[in-house]
């Protein structure tokens, strides 16, 4: 059992809190599980850089170690760590997978995200006790996806937390509530097509399967409905691009997911109750997605 | 004399404290029990074993009303998974949509949602009726033993799936029927049935083109002849 959330503006010129509108939804989510919590932010995009959020050992050299492999890169600038997180910009045109090697090489490092807009931010406890180790609530941005994670098949740390960066893809961020039964099977393949994953959890294949089809050329739409016929098992999850947020649900419903949106936002949650922390309004009505049923909305 | 309470602001308390003071309510003979801001709370309103009318104003969360003997409760915005669930006798009347397993294993009584549900809406009724004003999901009414399902609009996939007994009424459009499950003719008392559950909540029966869906018993005893059947059913 675990807990999703999603908010997007629909407007593509509007940026709002975000950050508190995850906290907001993912404190109520929290009777689904406190295992780790995460979010995958979306802000204003930069085209001259990237933005890299890092998982660091929290004591000795290794904030500068990181500093002289980025330095080493491109321009580096926006650098700060808080205890265990570390977030820098960086001006680099190259290869993402060799960024994410060259940061990687410095023992006790993962790279959580890289990318023009996306964030992503996790710990592992619930939504508060994230925020006091990495805050996140007061970031504007155009969308934003959260997980709260009861763990059943991997481990309980923070590698294992969502949202799932689908390296080296820039800006593809995946929560997921479920198993994905074909997921060795799912990942041999993926990794015979030269994608690297960094855990063992079954969701982070998710996200390198939809990245995978839009680099191929596939839309959102057709990505996400191949998906329902490929992935093996039960799921609701939420992907985020830079444009938007797809949902997807298993052919048996099994995992709970609805949604509910105006002209100004797109909600999405496990839970009503998630929506009612950020939306009082009685006419937004929210719907349960159907049983593979897909949806998407893009700014 | 105790307290006669009427109103409860459920944004001042607990779960528990709400339920205890719902119950307290009804053993005092409140005849009306309104609470306000429940914002989609789970597990509300469970287990009232009186016919005391509980009004909810705004959305509730999962399981509300479930196990209730003899309750009138209304819900005056949407509610999420398993409504009603084991209702006993009584009614529940949803304003709003409904999540999954709307009506699960109802012995008796009565659930109303007047939006769209959910998946295995009605699974494994053992009694009572259910009726939904708008679609019902995937295996709806899936091992129904009892009981009547009204839905005045679509059924998703896999209706009726290893129905025992009881019967589905659908007037939109049935997507795929479940394993088992027959339509059968539909006939006067049909017409008046659907006349009289749907007037009771303002719904004139007339608009739709209503189909009767049944078991088509041939689940009831194995038979290595219906291979095929059980092959497809399991």
């Amino acid at each position: 059992m675990c807990g999703l959330c999603g908010f997007l503006y629909k407007d593509p010129g509007r940026y709002g809190p975000v950050g508190h509108a995850m906290f907001d939804m993912l404190t109520p989510l929290d009777r689904r599980g406190t295992d780790s919590t995460g979010v995958a932010l979306y802000g204003p995009p930069r085209d001259d850089s990237y933005v890299l959020r890092v998982r660091i050992e929290a004591n000795g050299d290794t904030p500068g170690r990181v500093h002289e492999a980025l330095a080493g890169a491109g321009a580096v600038s926006e650098e700060s760590h808080t205890g265990g997180n570390l977030r820098a910009r960086i001006g680099y045109a190259g290869d993402l997978g060799t960024l994410t090697d060259l940061v990687e090489e410095v023992p006790e490092t993962e790279v959580f995200s890289i990318g023009r807009s996306m964030e992503i931010v996790k710990d592992v406890g619930d939504a508060s006790d994230v925020e006091a180790a990495a805050p996140y609530k007061s970031f504007q941005g155009s969308h934003a996806i959260g997980h709260t994670r009861m763990a059943t098949e991997s481990l309980v740390d923070v590698a294992h937390s969502h949202p799932f960066w689908a390296r080296p893809f820039a800006d593809i961020s995946v929560v997921h509530n479920g198993h994905i039964t074909n997921y060795h099977k799912l990942r041999r393949r993926l990794a015979g097509k030269g994608h690297r994953f960094a855990t063992g959890n079954d969701s982070e294949a998710i996200a390198v399967y939809i990245a995978d089809k839009l680099e191929q050329g596939d839309s959102l739409e057709n990505a996400l409905r191949s998906s329902v016929n490929d992935l093996d098992g039960t799921f609701a999850y939420l992907i985020s691009t830079p444009q938007g947020i797809g949902v997807a649900r298993d052919r048996f419903a099994l995992k709970p997911l609805i949604f509910a949106e105006d002209d100004e936002k797109v909600l999405i949650a496990s839970e009503e109750i998630a929506l009612r922390r950020v939306a009082d309004s009685t006419d937004l009505k929210p719907r349960e997605l159907g049983a593979g049923e897909v949806r998407w909305w893009l700014r | 004399m105790a307290t006669l309470i009427s109103e409860i602001d459920c944004s001042q308390h607990t779960t528990r404290e709400i339920n205890q003071a719902i119950k307290r309510a009804a053993a005092d003979g409140v005849p009306d029990v309104r609470l306000t801001n429940p914002a989609a709370r789970h597990c509300l309103a469970v287990a009232v074993m009186s016919p005391t009318r509980i009004v909810f104003d705004g959305p509730v969360g999962w399981y509300c009303g479930g196990m209730c003997d003899g309750a009138e409760i209304v819900v005056n915005g949407n509610c999420g998974w398993s409504v009603g669930e084991n209702l006993m006798s009584g009614s529940i009347a949803v304003h709003g949509n409904g999540g999954s397993s709307a009506g699960a294993t109802i012995r008796g009584g009565r659930v109303f949602i007047e939006g769209d549900t959910g998946a295995r809406t009605g699974i494994a009724m053992k009694g009572g009726i259910v009726v939904v004003g708008g679609s019902v999901g995937y295996m709806s009414g899936f091992m129904m033993q009892r009981g009547t399902m009204i839905v005045c609009g679509d059924a998703g996939d896999g209706i009726g799936d290893s129905m025992y007994e009881g019967t589905v009424y659908v007037g939109g459009t049935i997507h795929a029927l479940g394993a088992d499950c027959v339509e059968s003719e539909l006939g006067g008392d049909d017409r008046a049935l659907l006349e009289s559950e749907l007037g009771a909540n303002d719904i004139d029966s007339g608009g739709y083109d209503w189909k009767k869906l049944v078991s088509g018993r041939k689940l009831w005893n194995f038979s290595k002849h219906e291979y095929d059947a059980w092959r497809a059913a399991l």
